[in-house]
This record gives structure tokens, sequence and C-alpha cells, in this order.
């Protein structure tokens, strides 16, 4: 209003400084404004002060709202499913207050097997969240409906609602987008993530070669030897070098080859008369040729054992080479049943057993993984090679006789834990409160079965000085049990 | 009443309570419980050998707890309030064990004692006197501060931002000793301008203008209406007994709490409640005051309707209330019949309003058919007419908004002036929620 930018321009200068120039007012006020300059005995700040007064008031009254039109939104379209109960947002609310992405996502998984929403006043909370946490955005995607699809429009930050189609992704989108497309791509169809590869290979800079060559790792198959072979000869060491490593998982590559030569020479099963021919003797024995191919070193396998190894130098290097050469190799080369195979080893080379097991982990082999599970020695990479069942008893087995470095091989399992493995896994944790806090049980909380809740008051340290940092962790621990407690039911009634 | 999640939590004097409160909202917490029309209560297993007692009063929220918290309300009786929001089924309907009797009777004797102090007589001549001394010291207290001001627009505001904290405390201080609290405030409010804001001396001007006028107005007083007499005197700081007030007729409505705030200025918390009577279709702001580590008279939260009469203090705009007294209070459940009100409407209100009361504080609206639209990179709010009112919301804020509309229009609390509102609640699904 000009009448008030007037009196604010007066009011910056000071009514010292004022021209002798009357300002316009407005015609309303034009007898309020007489009616000020004309009061006898008032000094030039009052008068001032009245009629700033007067526009002040002025400006106030009588405001006429703009008025426009066509500046409607499209709304968001109607919801195909429900909104989730009110007490499953309760329970939701109090997650988010909590900052756990763990149950969030555990919430996010009922709320979607349910096929609900998330209620609108909850949207923006849950968008922000996924836009902080990468792995919650497919479900909080799920979960948000219409409403959510039509409010990302307005935050830059919520663009995850749009994705690209995978191809154009892994030809225009971030370096880390494109690893994870690749891989999974890889899962579902290898021939074509190696393709899509030697398409832009060319194109990549050693650092990105060398990442998304490590994509290959998942599903080796044959068809990608060619091409991994010709790697090879490649300018980048990194890339050579992974170039090696996938090489070293395909049976049937050139290294492998190699090293299956090297094995055809240096071990045999012998099979000798005792005891005046009455008996048969069969022994295993381990002897490198006198020259051996320094190609063999150069691919990784080292030539010493270490001063306190308790394998010889001839032995290590045969380890090595065992763990890379597929246990099927040892069927044609004993000329014997994978069970002969193993038995031979168990009894005349029980110190290279773990090196076979070591293989049948890396070539997958997984007919050959019932033979080791009643061995000493744990091989973690069995478990995901194991059904579910399974996995629990090998893992409660070892953790029962190793304790707590077993630990982290149970955290890896994509499924909650029973409640057996649940609890023992507790107790040994128990007695570390300050490795196994708050912190590290609102990271893993999705593997615990609330089963445990009532068993857990009774779970003690062994040391009694760790009594207040275990009761501090239970406390959390118990907390988080309540809560994955509450999503069950919340999604249940 | 029944108190949502969400209204509970607006109870809670700061975050950590909230937190805290949450962690006790579990049946593994509370050694017993039980409900009946009047309290709620729960013994609570706490750090200490005897479980803490802690109870809350149904009839008007209060709140008692045996801990040694000096939080109120604490944390035990905000978990038991959020226990049982969660799980009513879990709390036995019982009658109430001994110690919860005795505060429940303990409350009614002092309502009690209250009228009955109103009832001894009062030493008239002595109160006279004191009125008339004070008014004197408010007299030369506001002689100071109109050369003060006349001072400022002498030498130019422009030379306000580079005054410092001084300047403007020393003549709050001033006002403080002539017995002018109000004015006192004011002062403190206009040094406090956001002079690093673009547009900073409309700001300025505007709190000068109300302070002048204040003033000014002390000065013609007689020659007021009364009603405005009033206005200018509780503005500047004279108080009228509240005990007296209420004996006044009251308001009686279904008072719908439509937001909160609290600031602290010293050792005194300030908390505004904006209430609308969803019968009268009136406004009214309850304010409380009360020191650190005390608690406020009633807990008022957001969503809570009261049943109750308030009584309006003495004014040309009458929006400055206090409870006479309660029957109870219930949760909001339905809609509000405002659907055709708009900008227009409230243009003119603000109008009347204004040219009544030039010197006012902004005052609740509450608007039906608004949708948010983007116009000119801006949000803003526009009515069924067409008409816009711009949005003073923060992100957090809009986003709520922007999410429960859909696009569609909503029923909506604002608060603010001229044509720029911020948002204190919204009807969504026949439920008030608070923004």
């Amino acid at each position: 209003m000009k009448a008030w930018e007037n009196i604010l321009n007066a009011a910056m200068l000071g009514t010292d400084k004022l021209g002798a120039g009357r300002p316009d007012f407005p015609e309303e006020l034009e007898t309020v404004i007489e009616i000020i300059e004309g009061a006898p005995g008032h000094d030039k700040e009052t008068k001032f002060l009245n009629k700033a007064a007067a526009v002040f008031n002025y400006r106030r009254c009588g405001l006429v709202p703009p008025k426009k039109t066509g500046l409607l939104l499209n709304a968001a379209s109607a919801e195909v499913k429900s909104y989730c109960s009110a007490r499953a947002a309760a329970v939701l609310h109090t997650i988010m207050e909590e900052n756990n992405p763990a149950l969030l996502e555990m919430w996010l998984s009922a709320c979607d097997q349910r096929s609900r929403l998330v209620s609108p006043d909850t949207l923006p909370g849950l968008l922000e969240k996924a836009a902080q946490q990468h792995f919650l955005r497919p479900l909080a995607v799920k979960c948000s409906g219409n409403r959510g699809l039509w409010i990302s429009q307005f935050n830059s930050a919520w663009d995850y609602f749009h994705l690209l189609p995978v191809e154009e992704i892994w030809q225009t989108g971030k370096p880390e987008d494109r690893v994870k497309v690749l891989k999974e791509l890889r899962q579902t169809a290898p021939d074509k993530a190696r393709e899509w590869l030697q398409q832009t290979w060319e194109q990549e800079n050693a650092a990105a070669k060398a990442e998304l060559l490590k994509c290959l790792r998942i599903n080796s198959i044959q068809a990608d030897l060619p091409w991994l072979e010709s790697l090879l000869a490649e300018k980048g060491q990194k890339v050579k070098d992974e170039a090696l490593t996938l090489l070293k998982q395909v049976p049937g590559s050139s290294i492998i080859r190699q090293y299956e030569r090297l094995l055809s020479e240096a071990v045999s099963l012998k099979k000798e008369k005792a005891l005046m021919g009455m008996m048969n003797k069969t022994s295993i024995q381990f002897k490198l040729p006198s020259a051996v191919d320094e190609t063999i070193f150069k691919s990784g396998i080292e030539k010493l054992a270490g001063p306190k190894s308790s394998f010889s130098d001839e032995q290590y290097i045969l380890y090595q080479v065992i763990g890379f050469v597929p246990p099927s190799f040892w069927e044609k080369h004993f000329d014997a049943a994978p069970g002969q195979v193993f038995a031979h080893f168990e009894k005349h080379a029980p110190f290279m057993l773990p090196a076979i097991g070591i293989a049948v982990a890396r070539f997958n082999e997984t007919e050959w993984v019932p033979r080791f599970l009643e061995q000493e020695q744990f091989y973690a990479d069995f478990l995901r090679m194991l059904p579910a069942s399974e996995q629990e008893k090998y893992l409660l087995k070892f953790l029962r006789k190793e304790g707590k470095e077993l630990i982290p091989y149970a955290l890896m399992s994509s499924l909650e834990w029973g409640r057996e493995l649940a609890l023992t896994a507790i107790r040994l944790m128990a007695d570390y409160p300050y490795e196994y806090n708050g912190a590290f049980f609102n990271k893993h909380i999705r593997l615990i079965p609330v089963s445990v809740i009532d068993s857990l008051e009774k779970i003690q340290p062994k040391d009694v000085n760790s009594e207040a940092a275990w009761i501090k962790s239970r406390t959390q621990l118990l907390k988080l049990l309540h809560l994955k407690k509450q999503i069950t039911e919340a999604f249940n009634t | 009443m029944k108190l949502t999640e969400e209204q509970i939590f607006a109870l809670a004097p700061d975050e950590a309570s909230k937190k805290a409160g949450r962690d006790l909202a579990s049946p593994a917490k509370w050694v017993s419980k039980g409900i009946n029309e009047l309290a709620l209560w729960g013994e609570c297993q706490g750090s200490g050998s005897k479980p803490y007692q802690t109870q809350v009063d149904l009839t008007a929220i209060a709140f008692k707890c045996s801990c040694p918290s000096r939080k109120f309300p604490c944390k035990h009786g905000l978990g038991l309030l959020l226990f049982h929001a969660r799980q009513p089924g879990s709390f036995p309907l019982a009658e109430s064990p001994a110690w919860v009797n005795d505060w429940i009777s303990k409350r009614s004797e002092k309502e009690e004692k209250k009228a009955e102090k109103l009832e001894k007589p009062v030493d008239e001549n002595a109160q006279a006197k004191r009125q008339q001394a004070r008014e004197q010291k408010v007299n030369a207290g506001v002689t100071e501060l109109l050369v003060w001001i006349k001072d400022i627009v002498r030498s130019g505001i422009l030379t306000a931002p580079e005054k410092g904290a001084a300047y403007w405390e020393n003549m709050a201080r001033r006002m403080v000793d002539s017995q002018s609290p109000g004015l006192s405030a004011m002062i403190k409010g206009l040094g406090s301008t956001n002079f690093w804001k673009e547009g900073w001396q409309s700001d300025f001007m505007d709190r000068l203008m109300s302070l002048y006028l204040v003033a000014e107005g002390y000065r013609h007083l007689p020659q007021l209406d009364p009603g405005l007499q009033e206005d200018i005197r509780s503005t500047i700081g004279f108080t009228i007994s509240q005990e007296e007030l209420k004996l006044k007729e009251g308001v009686q409505d279904q008072w719908l709490v439509l937001g909160k705030d609290s600031r602290e200025e010293g050792p005194l918390t300030i908390e505004q409640n904006w209430l609308y009577g969803c019968n009268t279709d009136r406004f009214a702001l309850i304010l409380q005051f009360y020191a650190r580590g005390q608690f406020p008279i009633a807990a008022l939260t957001p969503g809570m309707v009261l049943n109750a009469a308030l009584v309006y203090f003495a004014s040309v705009v009458p929006y400055r209330a206090i409870i006479k007294n309660q029957q109870g209070s219930t949760g909001w459940k339905g809609s509000v019949n405002n659907n055709s009100a708009g900008w227009e409407e409230v243009a003119k209100r603000e109008t009347v309003l204004n040219s009544s009361l030039p010197f006012r504080n902004e005052m609740p609206v509450i608007i039906g058919q608004l949708t948010p639209v983007n116009y000119q990179q801006q949000w803003w709010l526009q009515d069924q007419h067409g008409c816009l009112g711009k949005l003073d919301a923060d992100t957090g804020q809009l986003w709520k908004i922007l999410a429960v509309s859909g696009g569609e229009a909503l029923t909506m609390a604002l608060l603010g002036k001229e044509n720029t509102y911020r948002p204190i609640g919204l009807w969504h699904q026949d439920t008030y929620k608070t923004i």
C-alpha cells in the first residue's frame, strides 16, 4: 500500500529530516489527516505518529484477498487399497519416533503383505525416512498408494516413485545404481548381464570396469569364460586381478585347467599290498613336480607356508591349489565316487580336507556338503548352500562349541532365528554388553524372534561387572521385541 | 475422557518426557492399574523399592505422581495415559484405592476453599489507595514511553537495528518500574524484530504503532468506550482478579482446543490455548502462566473438547477468557459447521475487529473448503470462491497439509493477520488433527 510505504520511508528518515512536502493519503483518510495536522499544540513527532497510526489501521481494515482461477492441482487418484488400522498407525508412529529403520522395514513389510496403506498424515515422515534409507524405498512406495505418488511430485527428494527402466538406469544412471541394476540382472539373466557389460566396456574407465566386473561373481557361468580370458590382456591391473578372480570360480577356465594339471602330477592315490600281500594299503601321495610353472604363483598361489604353519611349503602350495579345483576333479582323478574321495582324504590326508571344503563352497557343489557337516571345522559358506532348517542346526552346533566368534555368521541369515538359536546367541552376547549394545539390537532386531521375550529376564552375564551394561542392552532389546510383537498384533487383528 | 496418542504427547513438557513416557506404556512396567469414571491410576515399578503411585483425574485432566520428578506431567503420568490409550482393555473398571480417593477429594476441597476465600471481606479503602498509587506510576511511565517513541521517530528508524539489546531492555525495565509489565513486553517485542529480514521496517512499525496506540490510548482513557478502556488497561498490565471474573456469567459450550503454544519468559512459562465454541461459533484464548516446576491450572491439549463455561475478560473484542467451570472433557469426533466462510468473510471480520481494537493480537479463524495451491512459487490456501490466503507454514506443516489434502479441499483452523495465515489444525475423516 502506497500510503504505508510513504509512512515507512518517512519513519526511516526521521521527522527531523522530513521535507516540507505532504505525501498522498487515501481519500478516505483525508479528513482524519487534516484533523491531525490541524491539531493545536502537537509537535511534528506526535502528528507523524498519529498519521502513521491512522494509516496502520487503514491498511489492516478492508483488505481484499487476491482471487485467481485455474490454480487447482490435479487431485490424487482414489486409493484402491484400504488404510491401515488406527492401532497399526500408532505402532508406526512409535517406530518412526524410535528412528529404527529395521523395525520400519518390518512394519512396511507387514503393511504390504496385508495390502494396506499408510495414513496420509504419516506419509511425509515415511517418505522422508525412505529418502534417507534407500532400502526402504520399494516398500515405502507400495505402502504410500496414490497419495504418496501424488505428493512425491512436489519434493525432489521423493522422486524415487518414478523409477526409470532398468536399461535406462544402466545406460545413464549413477555408478552405484548401475552396479545395483547389473547385480539384479545377473541374478536372473547372467548372460544378458554380461552382454550389457560387454556393450559398454570400452566406454568405462578403469575403476568402473573393476567395480562392474565384480558383479559377475554372482552366478558365474561357463559362457563367461571366453570374455573373461580376453580380459587378462587388459591394461588395468585391478581389472586383470578381478578377471583372474572370476576365472578361478568357473570350472574349465585356463587357470583352473592349469591347477588341475598340476594336481594330476602332484597328487596320487597309491594302493599297495601290505602284510605279505594279505591286505591292501592305500595312501595319498603329495609330491610337486621338479619344475612348477611360474604362472601358477603369479595367479595368487603363495610359495611359502610361513614359520608358524603346520604345513610344509610343498603341502601349502597344494592345499591352496586344491581349494581352487572343483571337487568333481577328484572323482575322475581317483576314479572314485564323491563318498570314496571324501573317505580317502579323511583317512589318508585329513589336513587337506578343509581345502576340499573350500572348493565345495567355491564351486557350489552342494551334493558334497552333507559329508562335511559332521566335521569339526566350520565352513561359513555352507550356510548359504543349506536349507533353512539345516542352516540353523549347523550354526547352533558351532555356536555352542566356538562361542561368540560365530555370531557374525549367524547375523548373515536372511531369516528370523529360531528360539533356540536366538537364546544361545543372546546368552553369549550377555557376556559382551558393550559390543552387543542397544545400537546392535536396533540393527539386528529382525533376526530375534518375539518368542524369546519371556526368557530374557533370566539371561545374565557371567561377569558381575557387566551386569549393569547388559541390563541396559536387554531393556532396549525388550523394547524392540515388544514393538515387533505389536507390529504382528496390529496387522493380525 | 479418552485422549489420543497425539493429544497425550501434546501434554508432555519436552521431547525427553515423550520418549520416557512411551517406554512406560507397556504392561510390564505397571504393578497394578485401574480406571473408573473419575480417575485412572496405576503403580509403576521404578528404581526405588516401592512402586510410584500415578493418578490422572479424568474429569479435568490433572496428574499426580509420587515420583520425585519436577516435570509436569511426569513420564509416569504420560506413560499411564499412553498405555490406556493403546490398551484400554488392560485397565479393569474398579473402585479407586484410598490413595486415589484422597487426592480426588482433596482437589474438590481445594475448590471449595477457594470459594470461601472469595467470601472474605476486602478492605476497599486500602485497595483504592493501592490502585491510585499504581495509576500514578503508570501515568509517569506512559509519559516517559511517549517521549521515547518520539525520539525514535525523530531520529528515524534506520538506525534501529544498530541500537543493541541494552537500548530496548533499559526501556522495558523502566516500564516494569512503572508497574506496566504489558508495555514492557511490547517493548521487548519491538526490540526482537527480525532486523535481518527484508521488509523489517513494516514489522517494526506495526509493533511501534501498537505500542503508541496503547500508550496514547491510556492518556485519553476516560474519553474511551468502557470496553476499550479495559483492553488498554489489561494490555498495559493491570490485572483483574480471576476469582472475581469467575463470578460473572459464563458462556457455556463445547470448547474445542484448536491449538496450544508455550514459551518461556525468564522463570515463567506462558501457555496460550486457542479454543473454539462449537455451538456459539466463538473463539477464546486461555492464557496460563506458571513458574518452572509448577503446573498449569488446566491441562489442555489440542483436539480435546471441554464441556465448560468460559468467562471472557471485558473487551471491545471479547477473546481472552478463563474457564469458570468444567463439567468434563471428550475427544473431538465429527466435522465443524464452517463450510461457507472464505477469505472475504475473514477479511471483513478482521476489518470489524481491527476498527474496534487496532492493537489486538491475532485470532484464530476456521475456514472450510480450503485447497493448497501453488502460485508464483509460493503455497497458498484457496477457498471455494477462488480467493487466496498466503500459507505461512514450515516444511513439515506444508507436507502434512498436502498429504492429508491430496489436492482436495479441507476445513482448517488458522492463525494470522491480514493475508498471511499459519495452520494450527485441520479436520480429516471426522477427526481434528493438529499441524
